[in-house]
């Protein structure tokens, strides 16, 4: 494997000062090889989203390094660093501007990053992403939540990133939709060579497209490992194997340690 | 098997749109005993509404129409929207899927709770009080006490889901319809908020309708399923039977999920095929 693209060492995050503050993200450290599609998973506040937002530069105060492509990075960017981190976003609703027509859309980061031969870059995409060229002069809600998402990632892929974000791409999908968004992230991701991490609660999809996974609670990554072990159940941290048996399904037999594990929050 | 508590013969529901009126269910049947039964299906697949029309909440201008509707041996298929008040809430209840939208946000959980005591049970504030901490108590929150008096954006999702069961539960209902109610909740929370229904429909003899869009959940949790497609039920089978379907449209949906360990080198999508809706 070649040199870590994205490199993330001793972050911490916290939002609000004194007793309000919160700490979202406390101390983690990642690095993801160049080409590797890698994966957090995590419940509801445990920092995997927050993690994405400051390699995507969203964040403005943070403690540590984030290193991409073997450049330090602050939230204060280059027009070059932002065009190498690109990210989706989970809800196709709320992240197309509703009075924009896809053409916007997909033309507007290319304007804005002086790109050339925008008209048919935007062809190239739209055709990437499995739309049609009838889909480019269209409002947002004239395409249904999978069409949708699928200009969400042409927007991102318009700029050639070298990394992906995808911040829980599929939740807001039905699962025959999901499937066809899932795919269409694999190819293109073999077609295009670009490194993807990827953020769900999804234990399943996560373990189904990352080559590596990270398991975050309360902040904290407590183990990584590959999708294969993850899938296998063979995580060894006690959160991590609580959180895979409550994804496979309703089992009561869990419910005494999580009644506990509700006592002590 | 007794008699069923809900049964439901031919019921349709329709909207006026632009081009004529638009069916979103179409012709759906139902018998529902002391079970806990799953309806799923996709978005626009009409599960909601089927759920909205046992309550009678079908929003204008939408049409409901129906053969036969009887609850408990009683026919509803014709009841004045004043009579539903009867039933409605006291006797069939339903919870929804974000309590972020469903509870009042500037009103006390607990006065919440109480409410719909003095509505449906009627009785004096002190009552009302001890069956709210009662009621809180049955759906596993720690500390009733302090949780009366926590405002909705207080309350964690788990939290917040399980005070609306609590409010459910004060009229002791016979159906309870739970529309996609642990959709918005982490996987471990809702693992709880499941327990917690079972445990009703076990202990109070309780019938529950669980809509879902969640294949792999339904087939662990309930007893039987719906699987609903363009507003008609495209097969009905054992829970532990889900794996075996026939309709290419429940296969698909099946087959289509990621499951852990899935090793398939591309995920098949599905070919929707216009005869299904027919």
């Amino acid at each position: 494997m070649s040199a870590a693209t994205v490199e993330i060492s001793g972050l911490s995050i916290s939002f609000g000062s004194g007793v309000r503050q919160i700490n979202a993200v406390k101390d983690v450290t990642l690095a993801v090889a160049d080409g590797e599609a890698f994966g957090l998973v995590g419940e509801s506040g445990s920092g995997k989203s927050t993690v994405l937002n400051a390699v995507a530069g969203l964040v403005d105060r943070y403690s540590g390094t984030i290193r991409v492509a073997g450049e330090a990075v602050t939230p204060k960017r280059s027009l070059a660093q932002r065009r190498l981190v690109q990210m989706v976003f989970q809800d196709p609703y709320g992240s197309l501007h509703p009075r924009q027509t896809v053409d916007k859309a997909l033309s507007d980061p290319a304007v804005i990053h002086g790109l050339d031969g925008i008209g048919a870059r935007v062809e190239r995409v739209l055709a990437d992403v499995g739309l049609k060229p009838e889909h480019r002069f269209r409002y947002p809600h004239e395409l249904s939540g999978g069409q949708r998402q699928r200009v969400a990632i042409a927007r991102a892929l318009i700029l050639e990133p070298r990394i992906l974000l995808l911040d829980e791409p599929t939740s807001a999908l039905d699962v025959s939709v999901q499937a066809e968004v899932l795919n269409l992230l694999r190819r293109l991701r073999i077609e295009h060579g670009f490194t993807s991490i990827m953020v769900s609660h999804n234990l399943a999809v996560v373990s189904y497209m990352c080559d590596r996974i990270a398991v975050m609670n309360r902040g904290r990554v407590l183990e990584t490992g590959t999708g294969d072990a993850l899938a296998k159940g063979q995580f060894v941290h006690a959160y991590s194997r609580q959180l895979f048996r409550a994804s496979s399904g309703y089992d009561r037999s869990l419910l005494g340690d999580l009644w506990q594990d509700a006592a002590e929050r | 098997m007794s008699e069923p508590v809900l049964e439901i013969r031919n019921l349709r529901i329709a909207f006026p749109t632009l081009r004529g009126s638009l069916e979103v269910v179409r012709g759906l049947d139902l018998t529902l005993g002391r079970e806990r039964l799953g309806i799923v299906g996709e978005s626009g697949s009409g599960k909601s509404l089927t759920g909205r029309a046992i309550m009678g909440l079908v929003p204008p201008p939408g049409r409901v129409s129906v053969d036969r509707m009887s609850f408990m041996g009683e026919d509803i298929s014709r009841l004045a929207p004043a009579d539903f008040v009867r039933l409605r809430g006291r006797r069939i209840s339903m919870v929804l899927q974000d309590p972020k939208f469903s509870l009042n946000p500037v009103m006390k959980v607990g006065r919440q709770i109480e409410e719909t005591y003095h509505l449906h049970v009627g009785g004096g504030r002190r009552q009302a009080y001890a069956r709210t901490l009662e009621v809180l108590a049955a759906v596993k929150i720690r500390d009733p006490e302090a949780v009366y008096h926590l405002y909705p954006h207080q309350l964690s999702g788990g939290m917040g889901q399980r005070v609306m069961i609590a409010m459910m539960l004060i009229p002791e209902p016979q159906l309870l319809i739970a529309d996609e109610p642990t959709s918005a909740l982490d996987v471990t929370i809702q693992l709880q908020v499941l327990a917690i229904l079972e445990d009703l429909v076990r202990e109070r003899g309780m019938s529950l309708i669980f809509i879902s869009h969640d294949l792999g959940l339904v087939a662990s949790f309930c007893d039987r399923v719906l699987i609903m497609y363009a507003g008609k039920v495209v097969e009905s089978c054992l829970a532990s039977e889900l794996d075996r379907v026939q309709h290419p449209y429940a296969r698909g949906l099946l087959s289509s999920v990621p499951r852990l360990g899935d090793d398939r080198p591309e995920l098949p999508t599905l070919e929707r095929d216009a005869e299904w809706a027919q």
